[in-house]
């Protein structure tokens, strides 16, 4: 998680959206990324997407767990169950509630670990920047 | 507000979503297209570009959405597809609001679980052709 929120600190200190994630395969980083929207004009960059982007593509993600900064949005984790990635440990919940609950209800395991730097990263950005935080999930809270 | 369409803007936007689909390489499989439009013309489109690009996400409607830019009209446009929306599909079209999704295969909509999941969340969908 170190890494996915060194890599979300990145990301706002290029005046984007600090969203950052990994991809661990055994006790190795595989790919890391963090959100493009503002810095790539590019809607579908969130952390997780990114991060899988960086990862090129794959025949399996199998062993697979991806760590995010931020609860992940319907879309990345539509990108869970559709790359088949069985573990995702998320950095908090509280900025953005996001879909544990839906990706357990679909048997991935899914660990929050409340940490108090993601936290404190995505709370100033959301309180300086709201206009490109609600655009960055179409306002949509809850889906 | 999402505007309503005729039968033959809704023809229209699927035949060149099924346009798209064919213009994928071979190799980019399911070949898939996707057309975004806001009712009165196309705003977006894009197809199954995964290995053209080494991109593992660029599924037909995520190089749609991506290709339409940033925006906050969601809820005013219809998404036609030529398939059923596979799950990153479906979560992308229901995280960023997309009014309306068109699907150009009659068999998926009894069956589709995407396409069930899209209803669920509010999103309208249709299915036309056969
Ligand atoms: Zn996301």
């Amino acid at each position: 998680m170190a890494k996915a929120l060194e890599m979300a600190q990145k990301s706002y200190d290029e005046g984007g959206v600090p969203v950052g994630a990994v991809m661990v395969e055994g006790d190795e980083v595989i790919a890391a990324g963090h959100n493009r929207r503002v810095q790539h004009d590019d809607s579908v960059s969130h952390g997780e997407t990114d991060c899988l982007r960086q990862a090129g593509l794959r025949e399996s993600y199998d062993g697979i767990t991806l760590y995010t900064t931020l609860s992940p949005c319907m879309m990345c984790s539509g990108s869970v169950l559709q790359f088949g990635i069985r573990r995702v440990v998320i950095g908090e919940d509280e900025n953005f509630p996001g879909n544990a609950d839906f990706l357990r209800s679909r048997g991935v395991d899914v660990l929050i670990l409340n940490d108090e730097g993601c936290k404190s990263l995505m709370g100033r950005f959301i309180k300086e920047r709201p206009d490109i935080w609600f655009e960055d999930i179409a306002g949509r809270e809850e889906v | 507000m999402l505007p309503a369409m005729t039968d033959k803007t809704i023809n229209d936007c699927i035949d060149a979503a099924i346009h798209q689909a064919g213009l994928c390489q071979a190799e980019d499989v399911p070949a898939a297209g996707a057309v975004l439009t806001d009712g009165a013309g196309i705003v977006a489109s894009g197809r199954t570009r995964r290995v053209e690009m080494n991109d593992p996400i660029r599924f037909a409607a995520m190089d749609c959405i991506s290709n339409a830019g940033r925006r906050n009209d969601q809820a005013e446009l219809t998404l036609c597809l030529s398939h059923e929306p596979n799950w990153l599909e479906a979560g992308t079209i229901v995280q960023f609001g997309i009014g309306r999704v068109v699907v150009g295969d009659r068999e998926a909509l009894a069956t589709s679980e995407t396409l069930g999941f899209l209803k669920a969340r509010q999103v309208s969908v249709e299915v036309v052709k056969d």
